[in-house]
């Protein structure tokens, strides 16, 4: 413990970067997302194809590969990004694949009565979205919204191996020289603390996200109690 | 670097990107059978009602969602041997994703088990089956057709997570592509390269879960 406290003035600075990695990414991951939802639910096919084919690409291509790929060839085609852009932009692609699945699911759980209504009422296409099918649909995104930004602060970790001293490459550094000075316990001190930390964040966020969902959904109908969950574990994001 | 994309580099660079891919598959596979056990050993305590074995559980689950893989993965290689606990690469990166989609799968059953409609509970009680063999041979099977889902999913997600173990130097797929780049800097061939075999490989276990899951629907589905 006593490790800690030496050097809480180096991991404090890494708390610090860990939050404002998680800030950039949630507004980069969440501009991505409204524009890839709105791609996927066009119209055209020639926007929700490639909308497709991108968010899918996302998904399915490792997190930490997506960082380094944007780290490494970024400069090879003449943008110079510090690893805290190519940070943000890769979990900001990827936060924005993820929060697309949740944005477009969260419109389609709209029913598809409530559209007709709008059209009835000689509503715009555009005034329906903004009045009537947003402020529905925020009941069914914002909590695994909330999850998805869990995942990011999770995802920030990937900064320390090309070199943000955010949380984790604080305390790396710490234990470097700790243990050339001393030695000993100091790895599994300054891990099981960093763990403690992001648990301490993420906890926190999660039970906000769960009461977020039943404050959200108590005016439904008491339908079978398993079934949100299970569509919730599908819309997890893909690591 | 001459020409933007070098085929022939990249033809010359294969087997390496195979080994490691197999590195890979061995790792992730290892992971997923393991993780399957803790989930299924973990979803039986979490619904056992005792709360000696349901909280372990539940704490189990709060802790590996809520906190990073790669801190995980730094736990267990680099601090556990402070302890006296060492493990080599490989098994730190096998235990790792083991506990790590344990947590996933755990939940996975429960929801399913959960999602078993009260009515068949009562079936099978009327008709004088003892819990055990409910919760065996009738709700297990039912539960299972809709875990799959979200256990594919996690598995998935194992497989991409594996690349994490490029961190802690075992040599799967990722290592081998950042290692060659460190030396001859061709990062457009291989990262191409990697993100494809990782796109195959998804695409690949998303197709056979959709088969499993259109298998386990057949009671289901109209003939």
């Amino acid at each position: 413990m006593h490790v800690i406290f030496v050097n809480q003035e180096i991991l404090a600075q890494g708390l610090v970067m860990t939050l404002a990695l998680t800030f950039c990414v949630l507004i980069a991951a969440t501009a991505v997302a409204t524009i890839l939802a709105a791609g996927m639910l066009s119209r055209s096919a020639l926007l929700r194809v490639p909308a497709r084919i991108l968010v899918e690409i996302m998904r399915d291509i490792p997190l930490f590969v997506t960082v380094m790929m944007i780290y490494f060839v970024a400069p090879t085609i003449g943008i110079a990004l510090d690893p805290f852009e190519a940070t943000v932009a890769g979990l900001g692609a990827w936060g924005g694949a993820n929060g697309a699945i949740i944005i477009r699911a969260g419109i389609q759980a709209v029913s598809s009565g409530q559209r007709e209504a709008c059209a009835a009422l000689g509503l715009h296409r555009f005034q329906a979205l903004r009045l009537v099918i947003l402020p529905q649909a925020l009941r069914p995104i914002l909590p695994p919204y909330l999850g998805l930004v869990t995942q990011l602060v999770q995802a920030t970790s990937i900064g320390a191996l090309i070199g943000v001293r955010e949380l984790l490459r604080s305390a790396q550094i710490v234990i470097e020289r700790a243990t050339i000075m001393e030695g000993g316990l100091s790895p599994f001190t300054l891990y099981a603390a960093v763990l403690v930390v992001y648990f301490v964040i993420c906890f926190a966020l999660s039970l906000a996200s769960a009461r977020m969902e039943a404050v959200l959904s108590r005016h439904e109908q008491p339908s079978s109690s398993a079934k949100p969950r299970l569509s919730r574990l599908r819309l997890m994001p893909r690591g | 670097m001459t020409d933007f994309f070098d085929w022939a580099y990249l033809y010359d660079t294969l087997p390496a990107l195979l080994r490691g891919l197999e590195m890979t598959l061995i790792v992730s596979t290892l992971g997923i059978a393991l993780s399957l056990a803790i989930g299924a050993l973990g979803a039986t305590m979490r619904l056992s009602g005792r709360k000696a074995l349901v909280w372990p559980a539940r704490a189990y689950v709060a802790f590996i969602r809520n906190t990073p893989l790669l801190v995980q993965l730094f736990f267990i290689f680099y601090g556990l041997p402070a302890i006296g606990m060492r493990f080599s690469a490989f098994w730190s990166g096998v235990i790792c994703l083991a506990v790590w989609g344990g947590a996933y799968h755990l939940e996975s059953f429960r929801a399913g088990y959960l999602g078993v409609s009260a009515g068949v509970k009562e079936a099978s009680g009327a008709l004088g089956l003892r819990s055990w063999h409910y919760a065996v041979l009738i709700a297990l099977p039912i539960a299972l057709r809709t875990a799959v889902p979200s256990m594919v999913n996690t598995s998935i997600a194992m497989l991409k997570n594996s690349s994490y173990l490029q961190a802690i130097g075992l040599a799967e797929m990722t290592f081998v592509a950042i290692d060659r780049i460190a030396l001859e800097f061709r990062t457009i061939e291989l990262f191409a390269a990697i993100c494809v075999f990782y796109l195959v490989i998804v695409l690949a276990m998303s197709a056979g879960a959709a088969l499993l899951e259109s298998y386990l629907q057949r009671p289901f589905t109209a003939r």
